[in-house]
């Protein structure tokens, strides 16, 4: 069975990223599907095996995995422990509906950077993706369309000169392009101003919601910015709108909030850090939701220079440790919800043990 | 968590518990997630369900408004899924769907994409992805599909033929890449 070790990767997560102090990550993804089969959930489990055999056999053929500094592995998710498959949804590297076992399911990343990503029938025949800490969005988007050219050049894309690249889901055809930042923004909804940020992204047809999704929208003050305009405008164009529109905006908004904090609610702020950065380090037992918040708190912290001894990008490591799937695989067992809680606060206060205010 | 009450609206178990003070009466709500996301206590769900969740509304919505049961009948020529099924699940069937139900999905993709109805940015260098080529193929597979569960092999190894000639990238691209561009 094949195992994916997460403590011997070195992520893009454990990297310092630029802005990196609103902007956590940027990340572009790609749809693609193979010409001449149905959609994913329209094929047999024949055309599925097809697919998956054709992907991986162009991904290792094409040459990405002379890439320099990380090479590349393709995992059959089905064949992957399960443990695993949670580690790698914690990561961002597969989806929920990639996490199943089906064995027409397939994945392909760089490592040790796992910067880039290619599920193999998922909603479409192919999800690329790539993920650079801070903000990064031109790069990523070049490295992207290397590994499309390079997949281009073996595989046959479902491809109208009217509607663009096809996928499943209308909502994606055209580009494709999915652009996405996370943003950490605890000043704005401290000062009560994210609606301002709302508005700015809703007028340029931005989706925004909170870091895991679903349920509490607010979960440490972590925010996903993305597209969702795919037809009629250039990959291009929807760079340029984040990168010269959007990102410049909502970065003032958030500074500008932050240094209001510093110099008009100096104290407030410096109780909510250091109650943080306390709790934290004597806690025995730990909730996650609780963690990334009080975790949220101290990266304000940082950037506020009221927290010393501890680096932005390790914060960002650890609020993905401290999930389930990280923890039981840190202590190499299964863990129930009471022991993760154990274990989850030892972490952070092993982790957190040189950080001072 | 939570102690298993009811939400006030429905027989779900509340997930919002909500206790309002007014002229030092206190009064308590209990609400699922559905019944307070009605009530704007909760944010309706945001994130990619809400795209495809648009797209279902929208589809549903141009349902009521013009279809014929005749119109919902139809279906794709390529995959055999019916416009129905896919308004049920918001998912095309195949690459051919989009010309098959292109007069009912361009006004879809024109709300979704803010007006955008024609494909702008890169476009694959390869002249295979011609439409053509790719429905032969498609038809070819689906063949091969029915050959090799009635077990007529003689057959199967000819439509592997076909589609293995087909496949060739260096078929007829030059030609059809002129085409294309």
């Amino acid at each position: 069975m094949t195992r994916f070790d997460p403590e011997a990767s070195q992520s893009w997560l454990m990297r310092p990223g630029r802005e990196g102090d609103v902007v956590i990550s940027s990340r572009v993804r790609l749809a693609r599907n193979i010409a001449g089969y149905p959609f994913v959930h329209r094929a047999s489990n024949a055309q599925r095996e097809e697919i998956k055999e054709k992907a991986h056999g162009s991904l290792m053929d094409a040459g990405i995995i002379g890439r320099g500094r990380s090479h590349l592995m393709w995992i059959d998710l089905a064949a992957l422990h399960a443990l695993d498959r949670r580690v790698l949804l914690e990561r961002n590297l597969i989806s929920q509906q990639q996490a199943k076992s089906e064995p027409w399911r397939g994945l392909c990343i760089s490592t040790p950077d796992e910067e880039y990503a290619v599920m193999v029938n998922e909603e479409d025949h192919l999800r690329l993706q790539v993920v650079r800490p801070g903000l990064e969005l031109s790069s990523a988007f070049r490295e992207a369309v290397t590994v499309d050219d390079q997949l281009e050049s073996r595989l046959d894309y479902a491809f109208s000169p009217r509607f663009g690249y096809l996928t499943a889901c209308p909502t994606n055809v055209g580009t494709g392009i999915r652009v996405s930042v996370m943003l950490h923004l605890p000043a704005l909804r401290l000062t009560g101003e994210l609606d301002k940020f709302r508005r700015a992204a809703k007028a340029m047809s931005l989706a925004v919601r909170g870091v895991h999704g679903e349920g509490s929208e607010t979960l440490g003050d972590f925010y996903q910015v993305s597209n969702q305009v795919t037809l009629g405008r250039s990959e291009q164009d929807i760079l340029m709108q984040f990168e010269h529109e959007i990102l410049p905006q909502i970065m003032e908004f958030e500074r500008t909030a932050r240094k209001s904090l510093v110099s008009k609610r100096r104290v407030m702020l410096e109780d909510q850090v250091h109650r943080a950065l306390g709790v934290l380090r004597s806690a025995r037992l730990m909730k996650a939701e609780e963690a990334t918040q009080l975790l949220s708190h101290v990266r304000l912290g940082v950037v506020a220079e009221l927290v010393r001894g501890i680096k932005l990008e390790q914060l960002t490591y650890l609020t993905v440790l401290i999930q389930p799937g990280h923890l039981q695989r840190l202590v190499g067992r299964a863990l129930d919800q009471a022991e993760r809680r154990v274990e989850r606060a030892t972490v952070l206060r092993e982790r957190l043990a040189d950080a001072c205010g | 968590m939570s102690m298993g009450i009811k939400c006030d609206m429905c027989d779900r178990e509340a997930s919002v518990h909500e206790v309002v003070v007014v002229n030092g009466e206190r009064r308590e709500r209990h609400l699922c997630e559905e019944h307070a996301q009605e009530a704007g206590v909760l944010p309706t769900k945001p994130g990619p369900d809400t795209i495809s969740a648009m797209m279902q509304k929208m589809v549903a919505a141009q349902h009521l408004s013009t279809e014929s049961p005749k119109q919902a009948a139809q279906s794709c020529p390529q995959c055999g899924l019916s416009f129905a099924k896919f308004r049920a699940e918001g998912l095309l069937g195949c690459p051919a769907c989009y010309d098959a139900f292109a007069d009912r999905i361009v006004p879809l993709l024109v709300r979704a994409h803010d007006g955008g109805e024609h494909h702008v940015g890169r476009v694959p260098k390869r002249a295979g992805a011609l439409v053509e080529r790719q429905q032969r193929l498609m038809a070819l597979r689906r063949e091969l599909g029915e050959a090799v569960a009635q077990e007529q092999y003689e057959r199967a190894a000819k439509l592997r033929d076909e589609i293995g000639m087909l496949e060739q990238p260096n078929g007829d691209a030059e030609d059809a890449g002129e085409r294309l561009a």
